[in-house]
């Protein structure tokens, strides 16, 4: 009997898992189906040259309807209801049924429930990159602030990666010297939650591009009157223009469906087989279960985990069992305005030995051909999500 | 000649000058080679992942940090001076002289000589080999040889 698979997300994490199954899965074993609200994917990490203006949407963005290429179907809807007993998925009022689901459905910007978080902006997303352009085009001077309203978010060294490429921005038109630039994050140092081997560099580089740093600082509110960002110990960072992570929570059907969600209250799942503990016809992967296995949201993770999923999922419907171990290194290559930089991090031990401070993190080093990393593997993403390569 | 006959000896030129990389390409796929670029390409989605490792990520660090130095001799270098003593150099007498150097270093060698009718490796190395392979051939087991000489005196000892 044909199985049918639905995967919730077309992102990092299900766009990869529904391509590698397709391959891995003959049309006569599997029906493999992609959920997705937005029926795309995007290159995420190129937000911020979106927000910049050195990209457009359609350069660092794919059709879903390209999975129909190799037989996928897709269904382009918010997912509002997943009941696993039934296994049945609930997407603009039509139930799904399933026999393997995978959940990679991201996370919820939920700018609403923070205070003031109406007066800032930000890059996190598409429509948020496009209306940030709009304010950094027109920004004659004055302060800007980069900050963080929750402790997780997509791409943690993102904060100070677009505070450099900003000084990069300003500088090639000439104002730099009327611009401030400030990062305001709860680490103690820049990028402290990777240790002093990544802490060290960047804090030297930011102290040479004159970028200013205001640590442990814990965003709880944004005065817009004041025009200043408010600390929980009332500590205050003014600025004229605020880039502020929104607060990433869990989706609506993940939150309030006990049996999905881990205690975190995340996307339940683990890093062995990431299954959910409860229901193995169901996996999860990506940002959404990031608080819950204990690593950072970004699209690197989400990468190794639908290479695993996949493996699994396929040794479920065929019955053979060659699983592709989960890789846990995080790459990062990082802009830093005028120079590439690549770091790499294994969080092998951070994942599985309590009381482990930070990854086991190295430096590629800083360089102008390494800009060309970000490009080349944006490209290798975009050509290969939906299995282009192998088509 | 029509234009016909023409054209067909345009082809059967075009297919003479494609001739060695048609042989080529068969060479490689009798090999194995194209099956492994096969694999390659079939596994281009594992790529990233089987490739990210520390060690090899490591191995690319290295290769980065010697970049620079390179390229900062490379820059220091006057390329037009380079040519000119380029061209200075006795090559000949410093090649005589690297080659007497070889045969002193293979002096006590005897002359490598396929056995008949077996070794089929040393028949191979004997048919395709360069001077330069049978030199490299003759220091390598010239060193061996001493090495296994005095691991033999030592363990008398």
């Amino acid at each position: 009997m044909v199985k049918r698979i639905l995967v919730v997300g077309a992102g990092a994490g299900g766009g990869l898992v529904a391509s590698r199954l397709r391959k891995l899965l003959p049309r006569g074993e599997a029906e493999i189906t992609v959920i997705d609200k937005y029926g795309r994917t995007d290159f995420q990490p190129s937000y911020t040259l979106v927000a910049l203006g050195n990209r457009e949407p359609s350069q660092i963005s794919v059709g879903m309807e390209n999975f129909s290429k190799t037989g996928i179907k897709t269904v382009k809807g918010e997912v509002t209801e997943v009941d696993p007993k039934d296994r049945t998925v609930s997407v603009s009022g039509e139930k799904i049924q399933y026999d393997l689901l995978v959940l990679s459905p991201g996370v919820k910007f939920d700018g609403q429930s923070f205070p003031g978080y109406e007066n800032a902006s930000h890059f996190w997303d598409m429509a948020g990159s496009l209306e940030l352009r709009k304010r950094i085009s027109g920004f004659k001077g004055g302060k800007i602030v980069l900050g963080v309203t929750t402790q997780m978010y997509k791409c943690p060294p993102v904060p100070w990666e677009m505070a450099m490429m900003l000084d990069d921005y300003f500088r090639l038109k000439g104002i730099r010297q009327k611009v401030d630039i400030t990062v305001a994050h709860w680490v103690q140092k820049p990028m402290g939650m990777f240790g002093p081997v990544i802490s060290s560099p960047v804090t030297k580089w930011l102290d040479e591009k004159n970028i200013n740093g205001v640590y442990n600082f814990k965003l709880a509110r944004i005065d817009g009157d004041k025009k200043q960002l408010v600390g929980e110990s009332g500590e205050t960072v003014d600025y004229d223009l605020a880039i502020v992570a929104p607060p990433h929570r869990p989706p609506d059907f993940v939150a309030k469906n006990p049996d999905l969600k881990s205690s975190s209250g995340w996307l339940d799942s683990n890093i062995r087989n990431f299954r959910n503990s409860r229901f193995d016809d169901i996996y999860g992967i990506g940002d959404a279960i990031a608080p819950s296995i204990g690593i950072g949201m970004a699209g690197v993770f989400a990468h190794f985990q639908a290479d695993t999923a996949a493996s699994m999922v396929a040794g479920d419907v065929l019955g053979a069992y060659d699983p592709v171990p989960y890789n846990t290194i995080g790459l990062c290559a990082s802009d830093t305005g005028d120079a590439g930089w690549i770091a790499y991090c294994d969080f092998g031990k951070k994942l599985t030995v309590p009381n482990t401070a930070f990854p086991d993190c190295r430096s590629m080093g800083r360089s102008r051909i390494l800009k060309l990393a970000h490009a080349i593997y944006e490209k290798y993403f975009l050509a290969s999500v939906y299995g282009g390569w192998y088509q | 000649m029509t234009s016909q006959d023409g054209r067909l000896d345009d082809i059967l030129q075009k297919l003479a000058e494609l001739e060695p990389t048609i042989n080529t390409l068969q060479k490689l796929q009798e090999s194995g080679i194209m099956s492994i670029l096969d694999a390659i390409a079939e596994q281009s989605d594992n790529l990233f992942n089987y490739a990210s490792t520390m060690e090899l990520l490591g191995a690319a660090s290295a290769a980065m940090k010697i970049l620079p130095v390179l390229s900062q001799i490379a820059g220091m270098v006057d390329t037009d001076d380079l040519q000119e003593k380029l061209e200075h150099i006795p090559w000949k007498a410093l090649i005589n002289l690297f080659t007497a150097f070889l045969d002193f270093v293979g002096s006590d060698l005897m002359s490598i000589e396929p056995p008949e009718g077996k070794g089929k490796t040393l028949k191979l190395l004997s048919e395709v080999r360069s001077p330069e392979m049978e030199y490299l051939i003759r220091i390598v087991r010239a060193l061996s040889t001493r090495m296994m000489k005095e691991l033999k005196e030592q363990r008398k000892m």
